[in-house]
């Protein structure tokens, strides 16, 4: 557990020093391993997400996706592209049959790069709820890289974090089986959601305090702060997964009741 | 606050099924009422549980918090500090179905009123 809380604490310094959740810029010799990190960066998009990869080469790439999907690539196209690569940002919706494209056209953009640097901005219109999108999984398979280690885990909590979206200020999930916990939230809110954890979580999270067994299992706790205009925190465990998330005192009802829905119904 | 009152308070939210209030500072009960008679045991519990939770709680940023929800599968806890005591809070089991808004306003509407009492 204290290890969990090591990796909330340096995940969460890291968003408050750079605004997101990634590891800053990324470096490669093999352009495998680039386009493997890219398939990371779609692997940790629950949330709606414009995401844009900024290549050391000046070319950048920008696509929306959403729930570990690419849903699509926005004009222009890098420059250099294969034709089929380049359709790509000529189409509203694709579908899974367009992996093995991503996938070239991602390895193509690392052979060419030494390295990209991403930044996510909320995606406002995230269209078609029911597009298919591309799957990270379909992308990596297509690449041939390992079978990522969180592929089957239970997504409980992952759910809650994307029904309570738009209540919540800034959230993290994170655990024993997370290999890529996710984050929403500005620098500011995070580094709040820092301070609470450094200061509560452990304690919180220690097998001794009395409400442990239920919130590692799945319970919710939420705390409303003595100071006004204060944000409530709340900490919610799923089969051993943590969420922490912070939201306004006005939305505590509709937080909770989307958890119970969610994960009050999850067994 | 007195049985009579913990008895009409629990009433007036569906859903709360045991009111404790305790003293966190010495981790007594000091008056309980239920839909069940729960065994002295099960209280004592509840009352540990809230001194734990704030205790744990006053080492936030930001100062303590003033209440604390907390919910499983089969129901949940409810604790309330008293704002002009810190040292005495009201305590809850509620089921899953509760209103948590309607919860919190009655419980503090309770404890600025047991305060007044007080002065």
């Amino acid at each position: 557990m204290s290890d969990d809380i090591e990796r909330v604490k340096a995940l969460l310094s890291r968003v408050a020093a750079d605004g997101w959740n990634g590891d800053g810029e990324v470096r490669y010799d093999d352009p495998a391993h680039g386009a493997g990190r890219l398939v990371s960066v779609v692997g940790t998009t629950l949330l709606g997400r414009r995401v844009t990869v900024a290549f050391s080469d000046d070319r950048r790439l920008i696509f929306d996706a959403r729930d570990r999907r690419i849903l699509r690539f926005v004009p222009p196209a890098p420059a250099g592209l294969a034709p089929d690569q380049a359709d790509l940002f000529q189409t509203a919706y694709f579908s899974g049959d367009a992996a093995q494209v991503v996938a070239g056209m991602w390895r193509d953009l690392c052979r060419q790069s030494t390295g990209f640097r991403v930044s996510t901005e909320p995606l406002d219109d995230a269209g078609d709820p029911s597009a298919p999108g591309v799957s990270w999984l379909s992308v990596s398979q297509a690449l041939n890289l390992p079978a990522p280690d969180n592929a089957a885990r239970d997504r409980t909590l992952e759910r809650y974090l994307a029904a309570a979206d738009g209540y919540l200020t800034a959230a993290l999930i994170v655990g024993q089986t997370v290999s890529s916990p996710v984050v929403k939230g500005t620098r500011d809110d995070t580094k709040a959601l820092l301070d609470w954890v450094e200061a509560v979580a452990p304690r919180l999270l220690d097998p001794q305090f009395p409400l442990f067994g239920t919130l590692e299992t799945n319970g919710v706790l939420m705390f409303a702060p003595d100071v006004a205009d204060t944000e409530h925190v709340l900490l919610a465990g799923r089969l051993g997964d943590y969420m922490v998330a912070t939201f306004e005192a006005q939305y505590q009802k509709a937080v909770f009741e989307i958890w119970r829905d969610v994960m009050g119904a999850a067994h | 606050m007195t049985p009579l009152a913990l008895q009409k308070l629990r009433a007036r939210v569906p859903g709360c099924e045991l009111l404790v209030y305790t003293d966190l500072q010495s981790r007594t009960v000091l008056g309980s009422d239920g839909a069940l008679r729960y065994p002295q045991e099960h209280l004592d519990a509840l009352c540990l549980c809230a001194a734990d939770l704030f205790d744990v709680t006053g080492h936030a940023p930001k100062g303590p918090f003033s209440h604390a929800l907390f919910f499983g599968a089969g129901g949940g806890r409810g604790f309330f500090r008293n704002g002009a005591d810190p040292g005495e809070a009201l305590c809850c089991i509620c089921a899953l179905s509760v209103d948590v808004d309607q919860l919190v306003q009655v419980m503090n509407e309770a404890l600025g009123a047991e305060s007044s009492g007080h002065e």
